[in-house]
């Protein structure tokens, strides 16, 4: 396996080195002849590379070249330099290849190679077109028309002046739209696309270059390239495309733009002019060749014979080289070279102006955007402005509402806690009674039932006792007055149901103690609700006098004590005693006092005679 | 029968002389000392070890409530009952939590209070219906449900009757028992409700010893 990749990488070696071993062993032979032909065979091969293979390509011409200077075969050297240019143009190396061809017009000057001479010439004015130098074109176009003999080349000559004048008359045109382009800027009210328009139109700056081989090439300043023939104008997109041109003069590449115009090509194909010294059209497509026949293809080609020259009426579809007339002798080159030596200060005016009107209007341009860049700003602004103005206010409109908002609360709370303060005021002051009531006046009080209750054990005195017990039952009914003040007081008691409770409770027990039978209801459930002190107080009161009332008048026998509670708290006591007279003894001051106690809560009060005494009473409840 | 041992604290000296001679002149009782003020009573309670500790609330220094805070866990034998003016049922309440068993009213006859002491050493809570509910309620509020579950259905019964404000007797002749027994049940379930503290107060007590 090893052994097979060796033998195949040997293989692959022998391949690659054999053309320059051939031509290691062929050199001596070639030292001997001073062949011509046998170094422009050299720089075939090299040519047959430049495309797939540019190192091979500079091998072999850099031995055609040492070939020439072993051999003294100074048209090889002239050959190799004017290649190597070329070379170089398809680099875009320019300065270079202006080196190469200042190298060869020495050679052949130093040597009388006048044609070789001329050429050069023609070839680096070409460039020197290329390049924009249109002083230094026309200078080595003169040049090459005085050295070129044949009737082939001077066309070739005249063609060249023809560009350069075209490209002058492309530069004033140039210069005209700019001046149309100065008042488009000021006018206010001129679209910016149209001016954008205008400028991008004045700004090109065309070149146009008039190929040795007769094929016109143009450079517009955006890099591309086009390639005119039969008067029409096509994109070339490959650098490389342009050494095709000027070595390959039978083959021609159609670019899209072309195909487009013309029917039934392909838009990818390869058109061959002539094929095997046949006449006609040919597409190369997938490696077929097929023959056009197709009558307006033809008649696109038609003047286009094998030697790819320009027909009279293919300049003419051209726009910008409308006035060239096609020369037929060397007489008409120095015609065009005073036609030139005219033109040339009107290129230099016109080329100061076009640079002075490019700045102008670059800086107009400038102001323009400027101006244009401060409305946008402006526009902007303003409605950005706008904007923040509406947020703004829509926020100041929430914030006022909110402060609104928040000003009532705080009103309101600042209400709540002036009551809460004040109640809690009144609750410190409740508690501060009830304390002192509670530890002194408490304290006294049972200090005196004690007392009391000691001397009845011990005395002996019959006529002091009643009045001791006396003594201790106020004292224990104080107690227990107070123990219901506190009571009512604490707000702990404050609910519906501590009320309920805590008369039922007394209740009960006044009963027990007076041997009085107790009955009571109560609902099956009581509501919690809020109950305050005075209520309490002035409910409990009233059951605890009515109680009182039934034990000390009405000899009954048993107590009805009824709860009920709808919206409004009714008590009802009833009992089966001897009923009531209003106005005896002046007990109506009682009576009254319950009555009182009960409307000064808001409540009615009733007590009737049916079986006994009936006492109501209803009380709101908030 | 061995006579009931009791210690008193209270400041008022006709107070303590009035209970001194009900309980010395009978003989179901035994007052072993009384104090006027409870840091004395702190410092010689546990050695007395009384069956009852008849403690006033509102007291010159330290308040009784207090008092019983710091001395219970070192009389574990001992019953408190709170001796107070007035059903101030916050302070009552406040008493009961810090492990009183029940309240005497100053007010109280003094024939009675020898009933409401014979009533807590057979195991009732003496205080008014009132206040039982309220101090039940308020322990069955503040303690979780794990509390609820040691009651008997019996004790759940009392308790029942007592949240709907039904005093002793009805609730004696509601579940046909005496009503002594009713005030058994309410010392039991307030023992029983408050069956963290204790078990906290015993825990102290292990550690010291």
């Amino acid at each position: 396996m090893q052994l097979l990749h060796t033998f195949l990488f040997l293989k692959k070696a022998v391949k690659k080195l054999l053309p320059a071993a051939a031509l290691f062993f062929l050199q001596p032979i070639y030292c001997q002849h001073t062949d011509s032909l046998l170094i422009e065979n050299i720089y075939n091969t090299g040519m047959n590379y430049i495309h797939t293979n540019p190192d091979s390509f500079i091998f072999y011409f850099n031995k055609g070249m040492k070939q020439s200077e072993h051999s003294k075969f100074f048209s090889g050297l002239v050959m190799y330099h004017s290649y190597s240019a070329a070379y170089q143009i398809t680099l875009n190396q320019n300065k270079k290849a202006f080196e190469h061809y200042d190298r060869a017009i020495e050679i052949a000057k130093k040597n009388n190679l006048s044609t070789e001479l001329g050429l050069l010439y023609m070839k680096k004015g070409t460039l020197n077109q290329f390049t924009g130098e249109y002083a230094k074109a026309a200078k080595d176009f003169l040049a090459a028309a005085s050295l070129l003999k044949t009737n082939e080349d001077r066309k070739k000559i005249i063609g060249l002046y023809s560009n350069v004048i075209s490209t002058l008359n492309n530069l004033q045109q140039q210069n005209e739209s700019l001046q149309n382009v100065l008042p488009a800027l000021e006018n206010e009210n001129t679209n910016e696309q149209e001016i954008a328009g205008i400028l991008s139109q004045k700004k090109t700056s065309e070149t146009s270059l008039y190929f040795p081989d007769q094929t016109t090439l143009r450079e517009i300043s955006g890099g591309q390239t086009y390639v005119i023939f039969g008067g029409a104008k096509f994109h070339l997109a490959d650098l490389y495309e342009l050494g095709n041109y000027s070595n390959y003069r039978s083959v021609r590449k159609i670019p899209d733009g072309m195909l487009s115009r013309i029917p039934d090509i392909p838009h990818d194909g390869t058109v061959l002019s002539q094929v095997n010294g046949g006449a006609g059209v040919y597409l190369v497509k997938d490696k077929m060749r097929h023959r056009i026949d197709n009558p307006q293809v033809l008649q696109f080609f038609g003047g286009w014979d094998a030697l790819c020259k320009v027909p009279e009426n293919g300049l003419n579809q051209i726009p910008d080289a409308g006035n060239i007339v096609t020369m037929q002798n060397v007489n008409s080159t120095f015609n065009f070279k005073n036609e030139y030596e005219v033109l040339i200060d009107t290129l230099k005016t016109t080329l100061l102006q076009n640079t002075r009107l490019l700045a102008e209007v670059g800086k107009k341009l400038k102001e323009k955007n400027h101006v244009l860049q401060k409305r946008k700003i402006l526009l902007w602004t303003s409605a950005v402005g706008l904007v923040a103005l509406l947020l703004i206010g829509l926020l100041l409109v929430r914030n006022f509402r909110q402060n609104q908002k928040i000003q009532q609360q705080s009103l309101k709370t600042m209400k709540a806690e002036e009551e809460s303060q004040q109640k809690m005021a009144v609750e410190k002051e409740r508690t501060r009674i009830a304390t002192d009531m509670h530890d002194d006046l408490g304290a006294g009080l049972t200090r005196i039932k004690f007392i009391t209750e000691n001397i009845l054990e011990k005395t002996n005195d019959v006529a002091l006792q009643p009045h001791m017990e006396k003594l201790k039952t106020s004292s224990i009914d104080l107690v227990q007055k107070m123990n219901e003040i506190i009571w009512a007081m604490n707000e702990k008691n404050d609910t519906l149901e501590d009320l309920l409770f805590y008369t039922r409770s007394y209740a009960f027990e006044y009963c027990e103690e007076n041997r009085l039978a107790c009955e009571t209801q109560l609902p099956e459930a009581v509501p919690d609700i809020f109950v305050s002190g005075e209520i309490r107080r002035n409910v409990f009161l009233t059951v605890k006098e009515s109680l009182h009332n039934t034990v000390k008048h009405a000899h009954a026998k048993t107590i009805r004590l009824h709860f009920s509670i709808d919206k409004k708290l009714t008590v009802s006591i009833q009992d089966d005693g001897a009923g009531f007279v209003t106005n005896k003894n002046g007990d109506g001051n009682g009576l009254k006092n319950m009555k009182k106690r009960i409307e000064s809560i808001g409540g009615n009060f009733e007590m009737l005679n049916e079986k006994g005494t009936i006492v109501n009473m209803t009380v709101p409840l908030v | 029968m061995a006579p009931i041992t009791i210690c008193l604290v209270e400041d008022l000296k006709e107070v303590r002389e009035g209970m001194t001679s009900l309980l010395t002149f009978d003989e179901r009782f035994e007052l072993l000392a009384s104090f006027a003020d409870a840091e004395k009573a702190e410092d010689e309670l546990p050695a007395w070890e009384p069956d009852i500790v008849i403690m006033d609330i509102n007291l010159p220094g330290m308040n009784g409530i207090e008092c019983i805070k710091k001395v219970k866990a070192k009389c574990p034998k001992s019953q408190f009952i709170m001796f107070t003016i007035f059903e101030d049922d916050e302070k009552v309440f406040e008493a009961l939590t810090a492990g009183a068993s029940g309240y005497l009213l100053k007010k109280t006859p003094l024939g009675k209070i020898t009933e409401s002491l014979m009533e807590l050493h057979e195991g009732g809570s003496p205080m008014s219906t009132q206040i039982a509910r309220k101090v039940i309620n308020r322990l069955h509020a503040s303690h979780a449900t794990d509390e609820i579950k040691l009651l008997s259905s019996r004790e759940n019964e009392v308790l029942q009757q007592l949240a709907k404000g039904l005093l002793y007797k009805e609730i004696a002749d509601k579940l046909s028992i005496a009503t002594g027994t009713v005030r058994q049940h309410i010392h039991k379930i307030y023992e029983k409700l408050h069956v963290q503290n204790r078990t906290e107060a015993l825990n102290k007590m292990n550690s010291k010893y």
